[in-house]
């Protein structure tokens, strides 16, 4: 405890190192990292080195970026937090995937909040043909059984235009 | 002794949640973000994800998480009511025209994806309904006099712990023993009865039947002249002034009013309620401006406008003019027809497109 107190420039913040999955190293304060629930844990737990085999350096850094700017979160600056969220949630399907996947296994409530209700901004208006693709997920349905499925709510299949895009 | 007999992965790692695949975690935390027509539409993505979707379970958290206004509810005076969606490809219910229910109905009141409507005929029943579910309740009957046009208030917050939904209804009433006062009777979901407040709301005259809003535990209606609002935990009301008012909403957990002054529409918070027992010469305010709203003159044209607000909350107000009626986003500012042939008499709810069970 000593060591890592006297570190810090003020002598007062607990610091915490996490490890990606590639093994660069990310030196944080403590207050920042327990937003999310499994490093908390770990601290309670007394390790200071944190080692995260799920989560590869690009992400990480991402998670970090997030986790920084949350710490940050005051009454006054609601607005520049909602523009970063904004931001934050820009990129292809893939980089939000690997985003979700790492706050999930990290248990960061609000960015997994963030990632689902974005993902699901961006499917909700695809047709069932991209969401397969997308998430590459095999039609198990026979085609009687599909036609079945889709005969019990017909009307949520009529009344627009799906979007049959993949990004 | 079976294990060794299955083949290739691990199944210690399939039943581990850290090691969850992206696509199990999207089905169990994504999905339940989007409204019950995406989510009736993608039951054939595969059989998981049907099965995710049909489970009580999954409804209950879904109509904890998907909260926004997604459509409205427009009816005319003995005509049926018709589902104008914000995005058609999302929002939708099997039968807007509400034939499941019994009887003919008048759509009163709208509160997270449940509507409350009242039976033309006969003893006016009301009734509880979910559209996307097609659930229906038949609501016993009340004691008092609602009088022919109910100013009725759906209360419905979705919580974490009641898997059952519980809702109230509150009902501003003319008093029959005293002239110019107002009385409310609440049913509440737990016991399935109306009971009579304690509260007697003197010199309110006529409240607006379709005024009512519901902000943070009290209830609003505007009077000819006035407002009323009615405090449910402590079961109390009070008067208040308001009488340039022409709709009120709930607009981030505070009561707004709409002001319209040829095209411009001007929003306005409540900030103080007891400003008429100030001190003279107090600088409180009742009210304060919150934003003015300027619609997209590419969408409205450049022509005369006859603006009136049919419904404002925190995400969304509804405009008409002549004919059209214009939807408003507030967190993208953008404006959109909603339809093209709207009746001025129009009564206008807002709608959650929930799988919340009844």
């Amino acid at each position: 405890m000593a060591s890592s107190s006297s570190s810090s420039k003020t002598g007062l913040k607990k610091m915490l190192t996490l490890k990606s999955s590639d093994g660069d190293e990310f030196e944080l304060e403590e207050s920042i990292v327990i937003q999310c629930q499994t490093i908390k844990h770990m601290v309670e737990d007394g390790f200071s080195l944190i080692p995260l085999q799920n989560v590869d350096t690009k992400t990480l850094t991402k998670i970090i970026e997030y986790m920084k700017k949350h710490a940050e979160k005051t009454e006054s600056n609601k607005e520049e937090i909602k523009n970063f969220n904004k931001e934050f949630v820009k990129g292809s399907f893939d980089d939000q995937f690997e985003l979700v996947s790492a706050a999930n296994y990290l248990h960061i409530n609000g960015l997994m909040d963030l990632l689902c209700q974005s993902i699901a901004d961006r499917i909700n208006n695809k047709s069932v043909r991209a969401v397969r693709e997308i998430f590459n997920i095999s039609n198990d349905y026979t085609p009687d059984e599909e036609e079945k499925v889709r005969d019990e709510h017909k009307w949520a299949h009529e009344g627009g235009e799906f979007d049959e895009s993949l990004d | 002794m079976d294990r060794g007999k299955r083949p290739g992965r691990s199944l210690a790692a399939r039943n581990n949640k850290i090691y969850l695949d992206f696509k199990d975690i999207i089905r169990e935390h994504a999905l339940l973000f989007l409204p019950a027509k995406s989510l009736c539409k993608f039951r054939t993505v595969c059989r998981d994800w049907r099965l995710q979707i049909s489970t009580p379970f999954f409804a209950h958290n879904q109509s904890l998480s998907c909260r926004s206004t997604s459509g409205i509810f427009l009816q005319t005076p003995g005509g049926s009511p018709s589902l104008v969606p914000i995005d058609a490809n999302s929002c939708g219910v099997p039968d807007p025209f509400l034939r499941f229910l019994p009887e003919p109905v008048d759509i009163k009141s709208s509160s997270n994806g449940l509507l409350c409507c009242q039976g033309r005929e006969g003893d006016k029943a009301y009734y509880i309904c979910n559209p996307v579910t097609q659930q229906w309740k038949k609501l016993p009957k009340s004691d008092a006099n609602h009088g022919p046009d109910p100013a009725i208030v759906l209360l419905f917050e979705p919580s974490l712990l009641n898997f059952v939904a519980e809702y109230k209804i509150i009902c501003a009433f003319p008093s029959a023993d005293f002239g110019e006062a107002t009385e409310f009777d609440i049913y509440s979901s737990r016991e399935d009865s109306w009971e009579i407040a304690g509260e007697i709301c003197f010199g309110a005259r006529r409240v607006m039947p379709k005024s009512g809003v519901h902000v943070n535990g009290v209830v609003y209606w505007m009077t000819t002249g006035s407002m009323i609002a009615f405090d449910l935990t402590k079961e109390r009301s009070q008067l208040l002034q308001g009488y340039d008012t022409r709709i009120l909403g709930a607009f981030g957990g505070k009561l707004c009013k709409v002001n319209v002054t040829g095209g411009s529409i001007n929003l306005n918070i409540l900030v103080n309620a007891h400003t008429n027992t100030m001190q003279m010469g107090s600088r409180s305010r009742m009210w304060s401006e919150k934003q003015a709203v300027v619609l997209d003159s590419k969408i409205v044209g450049d022509l005369a406008r006859n603006y009136s607000v049919l419904h404002v909350d925190s995400e969304i107000m509804v405009v008409q003019d002549g004919e059209r009626t214009y939807s408003y986003d507030f967190k993208s500012r953008a404006t959109k027809v909603l339809s093209s042939r709207a009746d001025s008499h129009s009564r206008c709810l807002p709608y959650v497109n929930s799988l919340v069970a009844l």
